[in-house]
């Protein structure tokens, strides 16, 4: 900016006396001002730091819900459980079962049947299907079906890993097939499906 | 003189550096010590015991008696006051927090839970219908 002589600087800083009288306690003030200024921000930045650790642990802990999945092996007991009602004795008697078809949960004696869906079929020696016994039809074998195609191994897609993924274990057992009083050799393939408890 | 006033500076923020280092340091692990304790919490202990009941449940036969002990570390926090067979499902009541849900049994058995005469255990049994 351009000054001439009589003119005032209207801009111009105004001259502190005091300030320049006593040079040392305005440096103090200063300093204390800053140092002031300094803490605050310190302060605003850990109240900050402890919102966000705040944020992410306090979320993480309250959605945190620690699962442990039985589901599979409660399938593998239920199948135990089943192969020593249908085989008693290693023996499968077909007539035994007729009007039982599609309860042989209640036929078993289980109870809490809503969560499970169980499939045997027996084959005789000639690998003929020769009984088909099924409890928890519809649209809720889609699940084994596509979900798991059949296969333990081939557990993909829907849910898995999650708390809703049901329980699944398939298993083949050799067993002796009696047949209108004919008996032979033969096998059940059995597979049982287990939902979740929610 | 100048030389004197930057060492000095420079200390200061050091100071402050490792002041905020301990700050930060306090409250994450305050917050993580909060996580822990929540994820040992009594409500997984609940969840263990009931899904392991049930699964001894309904993995015995006919005549099975098992006994399970009250508190294992003899301290109250995993101290079982109580379990209870209700509508097919167990409801165990551990260190103060009551069961919601209950985790479902399916065995044929009629199952049966009684405390022990010294009251340090509780024995379920298994018996025939």
């Amino acid at each position: 900016m351009i000054c001439y002589k009589n003119q005032q600087n209207l801009f111009a800083r105004p001259k502190l006396r005091f300030a320049q009288s006593r040079p040392i306690y305005v440096g103090f003030l200063k300093n204390k001002i800053g140092a002031m200024g300094d803490g605050l921000i310190s302060v605003i930045r850990i109240i900050l730091i402890a919102f966000i650790a705040l944020i992410i642990l306090g979320t993480s802990a309250i959605f945190y819900n620690y699962y442990i999945d039985v589901k599979n092996t409660e399938a593998f007991i239920l199948n135990t459980k089943l192969v020593d009602c249908v085989a008693e004795n290693g023996i499968v008697d077909v007539s035994k079962f007729s009007g039982s078809e599609n309860d042989i949960l209640g036929y078993c004696e289980i109870n809490n049947v809503d969560r499970f869906l169980v499939r045997i079929k027996v084959f005789d020696e000639e690998k003929n299907e020769v009984l088909f016994l099924q409890q928890g039809s519809g649209l809720s074998w889609l699940i084994p079906d596509i979900v798991f195609n059949g296969k333990k191994e081939e557990r993909k897609g829907l849910f898995e890993n999650t708390k809703y993924a049901s329980g699944y274990y398939r298993q083949d057992y050799g067993v002796r097939v009696n047949n209108n009083g004919e008996e032979s050799k033969g096998y059940l393939a059995m597979e049982v499906l287990v939902k979740h408890e929610f | 003189m100048k030389i004197n006033n930057l060492k000095n500076k420079s200390a200061t923020i050091l100071y402050q550096v490792i002041a905020h280092v301990i700050l930060i340091a306090l409250v994450f692990g305050l917050f993580f010590i909060a996580t822990v304790e929540r994820t040992n919490s009594n409500v997984v202990k609940q969840q263990v015991l009931e899904k392991q009941t049930a699964l001894l449940i309904d993995a015995s036969v006919g005549g099975m008696v098992f006994e399970i002990k009250r508190s294992r570390s003899g301290l109250d926090s995993d101290y079982i006051e109580s379990i209870e067979l209700k509508d097919g499902k167990v409801f165990v009541h551990v260190a103060g927090l009551k069961s919601g849900k209950g985790y479902p049994y399916f065995t044929k058995y009629n199952v049966d839970v009684k405390l022990s005469d010294d009251e340090k255990s509780f024995v379920i049994e298994v018996s025939e219908k």
